[in-house]
């Protein structure tokens, strides 16, 4: 029996309205126009972009993806045209789609950060997921997220050259998480993403030799859920020391002004997955490596959600948002 | 995306259906390769009727020769569908050639009459006809269809856009052939190769493929023997279908990307079918 009352599932991060929680993750969406024929993306929160760099990248040799039980390892290695292309001739076509855009921006030295951040600053784009966290490119890339001072400092650059709401994608394959984590927000991050890929190998046994021409490569999907979830409630726990459901940090401005809302991503493939990271303190959540096995896995999330927040009479995110937090 | 639009006449690269679908046959055809028929309907006919060409629900829409689908049995143990090419399509049915090679396909190899699995696609370029050819080839041109292996799938059903006895077909196995049906009595010539000697010619294709005897050769099979065919075939117009491993099938993920001259391709969306001039393997 559905409940009457109005469930809003919308949620703002940063000052940006997302209608809904669910994202599409950079690198497994394309610029959202790929998946059009076959889901409704207009319904979808947000999208954020493939993975871009100042210049265009041919991405890794050899191999790129492998299967695993319950996960994905790839090596793309941030095949993308630049974000000069981008803006001429993607940015346009994903506005229209309808859910919020964000660009993800990635980089090799701060120069090429930074200078992405100034060309995206200047579009419409509403938001910029800063990705110091790619494990599959040689240069820069998750250098930049596995250490607090790394980590602040690219920070603190692109935060001078924008501003945009900056997200930061997070890198589960930094040692002290939750410091880089702080270390982010003190120099000027809106928001946390976590969590990328995790650092991963595979050999081919007939040759003898790593099967990625890069080496190492990027685990995700359903197989990294619970350790994902487990960060998040880390970060969560360490970053955003006041959720809004408790009474000190809704009272005050400066409090409030303190939340930091964390967007959580690590292979999320259902509804159920879906509630456990928002009840984990999550803000909104992204989909990645389900859409591929199931393109309708963004759309099936958000009617499971509405139909669960109508079952237990939750009529806002807010009101399940960290319950489990404890 | 624009430039496949141009390359492929307007026909639509990108999946148009991701759903499930019922498995109306399943049956060994030789050891390991399984023709898997699967209903184009979905759910009940009254339904399907009324709600044509929404996706994932009605009709799976149908493929063009070179088009390949992400297969996945339902229930499964494997995350991502496999990619696989059509063998042949009809008003009702679309038929796939599988071979069991790993848990994906072992598991669709294992469906039974009534099964379901999940189905995205179609997905790709297709391959062009001789008539199609720029610059235009001489009016009757000589054409050899090539398929090795499993390779046999697509380019035979491609054959059937053909004429007959306007093209010669060379199919290369390790053994028993299978996949032929469709070219036996429509081409010009039929050329069989086996490793083991079972049928036609002992060996691989180059003990029977001279390429300078024709105009425009297809291929699809093996990189190994794609290889082969794209280095007899300099200065000759050849296409070539590839396969890479695919998560997404829709464009998105660029796992399957294929270096050539013009740069990097999607394997799923701007391919499968390739000018093998232009692609290095």
């Amino acid at each position: 029996m559905i409940d009457e009352k109005k469930i809003d599932l919308g949620v703002t991060i940063a000052g940006t309205r997302f209608a809904n929680p669910v994202i599409a993750a950079s690198g497994t969406f394309g610029y959202g126009g790929e998946y059009s024929r076959v889901i409704d993306v207009a319904r979808l929160g947000g999208v954020c972009s493939k993975g871009l760099t100042l210049a265009p990248k041919p991405g890794n040799t050899g191999v790129r993806l492998v299967e695993t039980p319950s996960g994905l390892i790839n090596s793309i290695g941030l095949e993308n045209p630049g974000i000069p292309h981008f803006i001429e001739h993607e940015l346009r076509a994903m506005l229209a789609l309808g859910p919020v855009v964000i660009a993800n921006l990635s980089g090799s030295t701060m120069e090429t950060y930074v200078d992405g951040a100034s060309l995206l600053d200047s579009t419409d784009v509403p938001m910029i997921e800063l990705n110091i966290s790619c494990p599959n490119v040689k240069a820069g890339g998750m250098a930049w997220g596995l250490d607090c001072d790394a980590a602040g400092t690219i920070t603190a650059a692109v935060r001078k050259a924008t501003k945009k709401p900056l997200v930061v994608k997070l890198s589960p394959n930094a040692p002290h998480l939750v410091d880089v984590a702080k270390a982010v927000v003190a120099s000027g991050a809106d928001a946390l993403s976590l969590v990328n890929t995790f650092q991963s190998f595979a050999v081919d046994i007939e040759r003898a030799r790593p099967v990625f021409d890069n080496v190492t490569a990027g685990l995700a999907g359903p197989a990294i859920r619970p350790i994902a979830l487990r960060m998040l409630r880390d970060v969560v726990l360490g970053v955003s020391e006041c959720h809004p459901s408790r009474d000190p940090c809704r009272a005050g401005a400066s409090a409030s002004a303190s939340f930091v809302p964390v967007i959580g991503l690590g292979g999320i493939a259902t509804w159920r997955d879906a509630v456990e990271f928002i009840m984990t303190g999550a803000s909104a959540v992204q989909v990645g490596t389900a859409t591929f096995a199931n393109p309708h896995a963004m759309e099936e999330i958000l009617d499971g959600l509405e139909s669960f927040m109508a079952r237990k009479g939750y009529s806002s995110l807010a009101e399940m948002r960290g319950l489990a937090v404890i | 995306m624009s430039d496949c639009a141009s390359q492929c006449g307007g026909h639509d690269a990108f999946p148009r259906f991701a759903g499930a679908a019922r498995v109306a046959s399943n049956r060994e055809i030789a050891p390991a390769v399984y023709e898997i028929v699967v209903d184009r309907a979905t759910g009940n006919p009254a339904q399907a009727a009324a709600s044509a060409g929404k996706s994932g629900t009605g009709f799976v829409p149908a493929p063009v020769a070179g088009q390949f689908f992400m297969l996945r049995a339902r229930p499964s143990g494997v995350l991502l569908g496999r990619p696989i090419s059509v063998y042949r399509s009809d008003e009702f049915t679309i038929t796939f050639l599988v071979l069991k090679k790993g848990r994906g396909t072992e598991e669709l190899c294992g469906l039974r009459n009534g099964d379901s699995l999940d189905l995205v696609g179609p997905i790709g370029n297709r391959f062009i006809l001789p008539s199609e050819v720029i610059p235009a080839l001489p009016s009757s041109p000589r054409v050899a269809v090539i398929g090795g292996g499993i390779g046999v799938a697509p380019v035979a059903g491609f054959s059937l856009a053909l004429p007959e006895r306007s093209f010669d077909f060379y199919a290369s196995f390790r053994s028993a052939p299978y996949g032929l049906d469709l070219v036996e009595g429509r081409a010009a010539n039929l050329f069989v190769t086996t490793e083991d000697g079972s049928a036609g010619t002992r060996g691989m294709l180059p003990a029977v493929f001279d390429a300078s005897r024709y105009d425009v050769v297809y291929a699809c099979g093996p990189t190994p023997m794609l290889r082969y065919v794209k280095q007899a075939c300099s200065g000759i117009r050849c296409f070539i279908s590839l396969e890479e491993h695919m998560a997404c099938g829709a464009g998105a993920c660029l796992g399957c990307t294929v270096r050539t001259t013009a740069g990097n391709k999607r394997c799923c969306v701007d391919g499968p079918v390739f000018d093998a001039s232009e692609v290095s393997l």
